[in-house]
């Protein structure tokens, strides 16, 4: 009995009994579709996600955080083991307490503490992969304009990868070289009178007058004093403002001043008392003019990149100026020389975790969205794998019931195998035929299912791509359905084996039928 | 030396009981089927086997038709030892040295007269091109020719019978075995099957063992009639058109 000639047989036996092959189909093709469309979905949709994430600005952006990352010379644990009697839980809170403050005040003391500045800044640039490097900044100063006035904070933007293009709402944007123009965000231009859109078009090019408020801090000024070790204070604040602006705040009381030695404050008072009352100049005030170039909006509230609340513009930072012109005034005017946090621009999201990696190993912590894509991805294979679980229960099920069908078909077909055996067919041989019917059920069932994924592929895609379209509310692009084909290979062995499998037993009982009393049951 | 008398008896008998026995059952409900049975026949004979409602015919047919085992004594047909063959080895004897035919036709309902009659040619792996000659020339031999694709239930009796001679002799076996083949059929038909079946084991040179209970049949077309009863043999006629001892009372 040659194979193909199996093959035939076993076509000729299904074909002949259309109703229990085709009821046997439909089980193997719920199953094995729902397997399918599990895959390409969850493949499908997280793809669509990957591509609105990491078409967006927010998921290139690395940020650097001025502190240190601790290294294993540091674990040293004997340092917060704490041995006395107490509860494991209690004893696991403590020590975990312990060894976090103890690392802190490591990190200040031993030099380890990574701060970010001018210099560090160029360091981050040099990193691969980096397109732009933007501290971040605050800087508070009073924007007047005519009549209208008001005390604000702006913040330093890239005009290359501020992701802010979409967002101009009048104007346009600030251009690479642009260090007199700023942004303002469109509550700020209402709170100044512009409410049409004219207006606000009228309000581009006009110009404002922005007043820093200097001031100065107590361990500026000590470093200052120390610089001049027991020099003359006349001289620095000639050369530094802020410092008389400070010494005029502080009035008398040098021995607030923890920060300063002894020798220090005797020499602050005596210099005090050289800057007579009556001559004092006011707090300097800095004054800088800019052109507003053009008048930006935040992005449209309960957004998917709300989750990267850290990484945009919004109107509590109203006026944007240049990051470069920013990074100046508030190193020149408000004499602030370190930053909280920088901002890293890579060229794409594939490259973000090595940035981070490299940050990480000069000693800094990052923030990015990249954990937060992977906690999306990780959320999505979790529910696939639920559904795959279902899927294959489903398939399992439809296997005992192909089995059972089998079985019930060998029954009825009892007389058959044994005219079959009558004839000479070996047992093996008619395992081989039942074992390929079940096998061609499994097959037929896998290319229907395919088609059937597709199909269902082709006509669901607009339905899941307006929920998750609903669920970010952003423009999704590509297939929502991604059938790869290994994935898809593998589905369709899975239900020609499990069909296999499940004809085995019934084909065992037929084969091994006494050819006497099977045949008569004719 | 030996051997080749062997061999040339062997082709000369080609079935030979020796002590067979076949007992169903377990000790309590304990049935002796063939009790020491003693047949031998020859080559190209046509034998009837007679005998009332249990005496072991059926039995007896079962063991040369290779589908049940003696439970002692040997068997053997065309120089080979049914009772020492492994179960593969049987499953080539049934398809290879007998065809057999039976009372209610075993015909495969699914299958059409043709592709009953293929069924053997496919489990003996023979090609398409094949099968399909020898198929159409066995249903003209039967004279079917033209119901080959007709299923079962669109012939009559007789036909299906015809369908199940054509499917033993398409296999070109040497020994033909029938269990009343007529016994569902008519006498006008059964006598037409009768003639076929003689003919073809002619024509086919075919040593036949039948099973009747038609005595008037037995005679007539046979060489010789075997009377079993109680599992045994109780009488041999010898000769065409021979009588059957009126002893044996048959329903
Ligand atoms: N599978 C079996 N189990 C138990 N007893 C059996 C079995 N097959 C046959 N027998 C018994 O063996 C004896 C011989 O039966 P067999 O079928 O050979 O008779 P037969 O001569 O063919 O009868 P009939 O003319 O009615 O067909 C009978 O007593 C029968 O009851
Ligand atoms: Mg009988």
């Amino acid at each position: 009995m040659s194979w193909l000639d199996i093959i035939r047989m076993a076509i000729h036996n299904l074909r002949r009994r259309p109703f229990r092959t085709i009821l046997n189909l439909l089980g193997i093709v719920l199953g094995t579709v729902m397997v399918l469309m599990t895959m390409a979905g969850s493949e499908g949709v997280k793809h669509a996600l990957h591509s609105v994430l990491e078409s967006s600005d927010f998921t290139r952006k690395v940020i650097a955080r001025r502190t240190s990352k601790v290294s294993e010379e540091d674990l040293d644990q004997s340092r917060w083991k704490i041995s006395q009697p107490m509860s494991a839980a209690r004893r696991e809170r403590m020590e975990e307490s312990l060894k976090k403050f103890l690392l802190e005040e490591k990190r200040k003391t031993d030099g380890r503490y990574r701060q970010i500045n001018q210099e560090t800044l160029k360091q981050f640039g040099e990193l691969h992969n980096v397109i732009e490097v933007v501290p971040q900044l605050r800087v508070n100063f009073k924007l007047s304009m005519g009549e209208f006035d008001q005390t604000i904070y702006g913040e330093g933007v890239s005009p290359k990868v501020s992701g802010l293009n979409e967002r101009i709402v009048s104007g346009e944007m600030l251009t690479a070289s642009d260090r007199n123009g700023i942004l303002i965000h469109e509550l700020m231009a209402y709170r100044m009178g512009c409410v049409t859109q004219q207006e606000l078009d009228a309000l581009v090019g006009t110009e404002v007058v922005c007043s820093f408020k200097t001031s100065g801090k107590p361990n500026q000024l000590a470093s200052a004093l120390t610089a001049i070790e027991g020099g003359d204070l006349q001289k620095l604040v000639s050369q530094n403002p802020l410092i008389l602006g400070f010494i005029k705040q502080l009035g008398g009381n040098v021995d607030n001043l923890r920060s300063l030695t002894d020798e220090q404050k005797q020499l602050l008072r005596k210099s005090i008392g050289s800057f007579g009352e009556s001559d004092s100049p006011q707090p300097p005030v800095v004054e800088r003019r800019f052109k507003i170039k053009g008048v930006y909006h935040s992005i449209a509230e309960d957004n998917l990149f709300d989750l990267f609340s850290q990484l945009r513009f919004d109107s509590k930072r109203p006026v944007l100026f240049h990051y470069e012109t920013a990074t100046d005034l508030q190193v020149d005017v408000g004499g602030i020389k370190e930053f909280y946090s920088a901002t890293l621009h890579v060229d794409r999201f594939a490259h973000v975790k090595q940035v981070e990696d490299d940050l990480g190993e000069l000693g800094y912590d990052t923030f990015s969205a990249r954990s937060m894509i992977e906690r999306i991805d990780n959320r999505i294979s979790r529910i696939s794998r639920v559904i795959y679980v279902v899927a294959l229960i489903i398939l399992v099920v439809t296997g005992i019931a192909i089995s059972n069908t089998l079985i019930i078909s060998v029954m009825e077909r009892t007389s058959e195998f044994g005219i079959m055996k009558s004839l000479g067919a070996r047992d093996n041989q008619i395992v081989g035929l039942m074992f390929v019917e079940g096998a061609l059920l499994g097959a037929v069932g896998a290319v229907l299912a395919t088609l059937a994924s597709l199909l269902i592929g082709m006509f669901g895609q607009s339905l899941v791509r307006d929920y998750v379209e609903g669920r970010v509310n952003e423009q999704v692009s590509g297939e929502m359905f991604m059938f790869s084909p290994w994935a898809t290979l593998v589905a369709l062995m899975v239900s020609v084996l499990l069909c296999a499998v499940a004809s085995v037993i019934p084909a065992w009982r037929a084969a091994r039928l006494d050819p006497i009393v099977a045949m008569r049951k004719n | 030396m030996l051997l080749i008398v062997e061999f040339v008896w062997g082709a000369y008998r080609v079935i030979r009981c020796k002590k067979v026995s076949k007992t169903y059952g377990s000790a309590l409900n304990r049935v002796v089927a063939l009790d020491q049975l003693e047949i031998q026949i020859d080559s190209l004979e046509k034998v009837a086997i007679v005998g009332r409602s249990g005496s072991g015919k059926t039995t007896l047919l079962n063991l040369l038709s290779g589908l049940d085992r003696p439970t002692s004594g040997s068997l053997s047909v065309n120089g080979m030892d049914l009772g020492q063959l492994d179960s593969a080895a049987m499953a080539d004897y049934r398809l290879k040295t007998v065809g057999v035919v039976f009372q209610s036709f075993q015909l495969i309902s699914q299958r059409t007269a043709a592709q009953n009659v293929e069924l053997p040619l496919i489990i003996a792996g023979e090609p398409a091109e094949v099968r399909a000659k020898k198929v159409s020339q066995s249903l003209r031999k039967v004279g079917l020719g033209d119901r080959a694709n007709h299923f079962p239930y669109q012939l009559s009796g007789g036909e299906q019978q015809r369908v199940a001679i054509a499917r033993a002799v398409v296999k070109q076996p040497r020994v033909m075995l029938a269990d009343e083949p007529t016994g569902n059929l008519d006498s006008k038909t059964a006598a037409e099957i009768m003639q076929l079946l003689m003919q073809i084991c002619e024509n086919e040179a075919l040593t036949l063992v039948l099973i009747t209970h038609d005595l008037e049949l037995a005679g007539k077309y046979t060489d010789r009639q075997l009377v079993m009863d109680d599992g045994k043999l109780i009488e041999t006629k010898s000769g065409q058109n021979g009588t059957v001892a009126a002893s044996v009372d048959c329903p």
